[in-house]
């Protein structure tokens, strides 16, 4: 067992031992010390006659009935789901003032990145900074996979489009950390029973459906299927390459491809396969591409009156695809 | 004891929680703030406060005291960068008056310490294990340095200055402590 294992450990020992004080925090912390808090006294009671006092009544319960629904609804009634897409995926579902009814991991990574958290009641802001905190904490947001896709759906489009430029900025703002910086990735969901039909079958959000929709409808060689597996990172870089598919999709910041070879070394392999140099190169062009089940470079190019196309693996730098015309 | 010199890298910070963001909203009235605050430091004000009082009682009744203590004390802080080191001197103040008030550190009895783990459902068996341990086989100032390291993330050369301690005996402890721990889990 290593130290750094200890330490987790203990850490996490300790993360469940800790009491939840909140409520009992949050009672004795109605005002801060200094602060003028105003009580209003009592109003006197007017002597009313019998009937007035029925119809009063009367109105009392039927105000009262009004105001309890519109209570009731602004209090458990489901007005907007956000999704947060990493490779965990996680659904907020909040009421009208935001505060959080439910929070539902989409899959085993969203598992553990809610642990043991308990949001019900709590106010959004603070259910996304915390999830956020736990992608960071457990390694799923770094500088080698630094994207996040949020999705917004409410059906009122004003309503969601504020919400989704708030959420952006704040979940950018936690994502300029001294190791790297994040890009995230954010849209309102136009929500249709395709939509929803293949985010069920496929157990993902439906925000991750729709942004998959929009690199099909630039990329119509690959499948929906083909791009359910990869990560909001993965589908960053291919939508990097479809600008028409981020017409849908507001982006900010730059996908990592850290945890590729690069750019230039691709672009070295293909010119070393195809026994050219890079002066020779009349045409060039690269691009991150997706085929057979991994990312690769993409690499076209034209040299000595011959076209180039290559295909590099872009994890290991072989060469999956050549192709002399 | 002078306060953190350099940037507390504690995990929270890591994690791109801007903590004296929190604390500028709670000293404006900010129950929200406070509520996130709470979220991200509790574990860290509540493994301090038993390290020290080793009585989960008394370590709750500081949890609760720490944060009231900072809605109220936030207008108070100045930022230098080091919002949790300002928390664990809040936490080690309120124990120091615990124990005053009790004239000496009461530590739990073996019967007490296993009643409240058998009786908190959050704990696996490994996390029953391992707060034990620290418990038991640790000294004072070896559970203080691991929990302020594993827990909460500070850096050695930051506890040695938290604890007034020369850092070669804050390195020497820890490497002691994680060692008797290591030979205990394994």
């Amino acid at each position: 067992m290593t130290e750094r294992e200890i330490n987790e450990k203990i850490r996490q020992a300790f993360d469940h031992a800790t009491p939840d004080v909140w409520d009992a925090v949050l009672s004795d912390c109605k005002e801060q010390k200094g602060r003028v808090f105003v009580m209003e006294t009592a109003k006197k009671k007017k002597t009313w006659t019998k009937q007035l006092s029925t119809i009063a009544a009367c109105l009392c319960l039927i105000v009262g009935a009004v105001f309890g629904f519109q209570n009731y609804q602004m209090n458990h009634i489901v007005d907007t789901i956000v999704s947060l897409d990493v490779n965990p995926s996680i659904e907020i579902q909040v009421n009208q003032k935001e505060r959080v009814l439910d929070v539902i991991p989409l899959n085993e990574d969203g598992k553990i990145i809610i642990g043991d958290m308990d949001f019900s009641g709590s106010n959004l802001d603070v259910a996304v900074h915390a999830i956020i905190g736990s992608m960071l904490q457990n390694g799923y947001l770094n500088e080698l996979t630094n994207s996040i896709l949020i999705s917004v759906d409410n059906n009122d489009p004003a309503r969601g489009a504020a919400l989704q430029e708030r959420l952006t900025a704040e979940i950018n703002k936690l994502l300029q950390t001294d190791t790297f910086s994040g890009s995230v990735l954010s849209q309102t969901v136009s929500k249709s029973d395709d939509l929803q039909q293949l985010a069920e079958k496929y157990g993902i959000t439906m925000g991750k459906a729709q942004l998959i929709q929009a690199i099909l409808s630039e990329n119509p060689l690959h499948t929906f299927e083909d791009l359910v597996p990869l990560s909001i990172n993965e589908l960053n870089l291919l939508l990097n390459t479809k600008p028409a598919a981020t017409a849908q999709v507001e982006v900010v910041g730059t996908a990592s491809d850290k945890a590729y070879i690069g750019e230039a070394r691709a672009k070295a392999i293909a010119l070393e396969k195809a026994g050219v140099t890079a002066a020779s190169l009349v045409a060039y062009e690269i691009e991150m591409d997706f085929n057979r089940g991994v990312m690769v470079y993409d690499v076209e190019f034209t040299s000595g009156g011959y076209e180039y196309d290559c295909e590099i693996n872009a994890v290991t730098g072989d060469v999956v695809i050549f192709e002399k015309e | 004891m002078s306060l953190f010199a350099a940037k507390t890298e504690n995990r929270r910070a890591e994690a791109g929680v801007d903590l004296d963001a929190l604390l500028q909203g709670i000293s404006e009235g900010s129950q929200t703030a406070l509520e996130q605050l709470y979220r991200y430091t509790r574990s860290s004000v509540y493994s301090f406060a038993l390290s020290i009082l080793k009585n989960t009682h008394d370590a709750e009744d500081v949890l609760h005291d720490c944060y009231i203590a900072v809605w109220h004390g936030a207008g108070n802080y100045r930022s230098q960068g080091k919002p949790l080191a300002w928390m664990m001197t809040i936490t080690r103040n309120l124990c120091l008056q615990q124990i005053r008030k009790r004239q000496k550190t009461e530590d739990i009895s073996q019967d007490e310490w296993e009643r409240h783990l058998s009786g908190n459902g959050e704990l696996t068996m490994e996390d029953k294990d391992v707060l034990s341990a620290c418990m038991e086989l640790l000294s004072e100032q070896e559970r203080h340095i691991i929990t302020l390291h594993a827990v909460s993330g500070f850096k050695h050369r930051e506890i040695a200055e938290l604890l007034d301690l020369p850092l070669p005996t804050v390195l020497s402890k820890y490497h002691r402590a994680v060692k008797r721990l290591k030979k205990h889990l394994q």
